[in-house]
């Protein structure tokens, strides 16, 4: 009798496990293989996305051309790390994307010789003056849109020059060829190793200004929302352990991006870096503005018709539900009213 | 303009493109023949400069160009298979794509221009003559492994335009008439799609877009770009739409 009860049990938990495998809907997560990824990182290190019923494979991507067309043909099902511009120029030519949260926001620094460094403390002080910029980044956009803002001509007011990368740009500012340039994070630490001053960041210009945004397709998550708020719950407590235990963070980085220790540490916890899920849907039509303003999108859309913040409130609804006085959540939730 | 005319300037375009640069030394693995289909039209002299400077060999490609007097036999060819690559008016290109052949445009050419001193004044004479322009498609069978060739044939395209522009600052009374841009401009041929009325309501709203390879210009140009400044090419690129990166292409370039 007890052997037969062992291999009854037995079936039974083999059964469940077997149909818990075949239940859980699978996310093919697509990303840059650089950064702006941290937070899909840490959920898929520490297990979160299999806690809250998915299973993701993370899949990188060398540009965000190639991420976002494989979104646009189905060949993934969310690009985390393409940027704010990239996924509104193919939702401005007609891809049925929806952006249902963030990653990352602000952090490109603004560079300078040091014996140049005290002339830019604001937009205004570009008037007249060389600048380079790495055509098309989201802090380009963000810089130029400031500039529209503050109404100077970036045709007639500022010698613009276009550099087709922000490594140029380092280059054009290290050589005494302009007077300042606009960077990206990703030459934050040659230029500081170059003895280039650091005079501002692209959050002056725009604070919390998206940039790597998730990026869905619009019909699969009204299809099924549950997998994409599932998504959103996994990265949000990721959101909270970066802010808990950065060291977990900096390991996480360096393990998924295979850098060393240092180079993880100062990456992955560069305040001006802002890392959120938060979706930002004022910061999403702003850069959607500044891109019309400079002429990098030809557009009469509606584009909050392709942000779609219900899936984020939802995940961190249920995340309160859960923590009803978890105070990170709380101030998620505040953040959200804010920025939404 | 007559065929007689159009085929009077063609050569006239060439030669000056020719005469003002230099051979240059061919250092790369040749692939397999392209059959490369173009029409008999002022339009398509950056193809002919790009063969007799030997741009396509530069980039490591054996091109035969083939010519057609009609774009409605060239599109059928690329259909086929008969060709590999066209280079067709648009307005014939933009039909057969609506039409659900599934070319994929990935570089422009020529469009001569009009007469007509209103037309800068009035999109739907713009339209109209941007449509009359030739434009560079690949077919659907094009296999996603060879986007490589599909960037080196553009960059010789590239290149090609290039040695135009500057023959043409040398010597503008000879090709004026065309205006050449290798960029295949989405929202040009967004205007000339709508004006042609080719949008029907069962297409998905990125129908036009699914079929222009815009990052194909891109690469190409990126590459390019990493050698010697050069201020055609910085025009270039000032004017090109690429999606942009948020963050560092690689954990390298951190």
């Amino acid at each position: 009798m007890k052997r037969i009860l062992i291999v009854l049990l037995s079936i039974l938990t083999v059964t469940i496990s077997a149909v818990h495998a075949v239940e859980k809907p699978k996310l093919k997560v697509g990303y840059s293989a650089g950064g702006g990824s941290l937070l899909s990182f840490i959920a898929h290190d520490q297990k979160l996305f299999e806690k809250e019923g998915v299973v993701v494979e993370l899949i990188p991507f060398s540009s965000s051309a190639d991420g976002l067309n494989a979104l646009n043909s189905g060949k993934i099902d969310v690009g985390i790390s393409f940027g704010t511009g990239g996924p509104l120029t193919f939702i401005s030519k007609g891809s049925d994307f929806s952006i249902i949260g963030g990653h990352l926001a602000g952090g490109h620094p603004v560079i300078a010789l040091p014996s140049r460094a005290k002339e830019f403390r604001t937009i205004s002080d570009y008037k007249g003056k060389t600048v380079a910029t790495p055509r098309l980044y989201t802090a380009d956009v963000v810089w130029r849109g400031a500039l529209k803002k503050a109404g100077i001509d970036p045709n007639k007011d500022v010698k613009i020059v276009e550099m087709k990368t922000p490594s140029a740009v380092l280059e054009a500012v290290k050589s005494g060829k302009v007077d300042v340039g606009i960077g990206a994070a990703s030459i934050l630490m040659k230029a500081r190793e170059a003895g280039v001053s650091i005079v501002g960041w692209s959050n002056d210009f725009f604070p919390e200004h998206p940039c790597c945004r998730v990026v869905v397709r619009g019909k699969a998550s009204k299809e099924n929302p549950d997998r994409y708020r599932a998504f959103l719950r996994a990265i949000l407590q990721a959101e909270k352990i970066l802010n808990t235990d950065p060291d977990l963070a900096v390991a996480a980085n360096r393990k998924y991006l295979e850098i060393d220790e240092k180079m993880a540490r100062e990456y992955t916890l560069e305040p001006h870096q802002h890392i959120s899920v938060d979706p930002n849907r004022k910061g999403i039509n702003r850069m959607w503005n500044d891109m019309k303003a400079i002429d990098y999108v030809q557009s009469e859309l509606d584009v909050n018709r392709y942000i779609n913040v219900e899936l984020y409130r939802d995940a961190l609804k249920e995340l309160l539900r859960r923590n009803p006085k978890d105070t990170f959540y709380l101030a998620a939730k505040k953040k959200f009213e804010k920025l939404n | 303009m007559s065929l007689i005319a159009m085929r009077m300037i063609i050569p006239m375009i060439v030669a000056a493109a020719l005469v003002c640069s230099g051979a240059k030394p061919v250092s790369a693995t040749m692939q397999k023949t392209l059959r490369f289909g173009y029409l008999d039209h002022p339009g398509s002299a950056l193809f002919l400069i790009a063969a007799a400077k030997e741009y396509f060999r530069e980039e490591g490609l054996q091109v035969e160009l083939i010519r057609y007097s009609e774009s409605a036999r060239g599109l059928s060819a690329l259909e086929t298979g008969v060709i590999d690559v066209g280079a067709f008016t648009t307005s014939d290109s933009l039909r057969a794509i609506a039409d659900g052949k599934g070319f994929r445009i990935i570089a422009g050419g020529g469009t001569q221009l009009s007469a007509n001193p209103l037309t800068e004044l009035d999109d739907a004479l713009q339209a109209e003559t941007d449509s009359r322009g030739i434009i560079v498609l690949i077919p659907p069978s094009w296999p996603n492994a060879e986007k490589g060739t599909i960037i080196q044939l553009t960059a010789a395209i590239i290149k090609a335009y290039r040695t135009q522009q500057q023959s043409q600052t040398r010597d503008s009374k000879h090709t004026a008439a065309v205006h050449f841009d290798p960029n295949p401009d989405y929202w040009r041929l967004e205007r000339i799609w709508r004006s042609l009325g080719l949008q029907d309501s069962t297409m998905k709203r990125d129908f036009l877009a699914s079929h222009v390879y815009e990052e194909i210009y891109c690469d190409a140009l990126d590459r390019m770009l990493l050698g010697p400044i050069d201020s055609i090419l910085q025009q270039l690129f000032s004017k090109a739409v690429c999606t942009p990166n948020c963050c560092p292409a690689s954990a390298a370039k951190l």
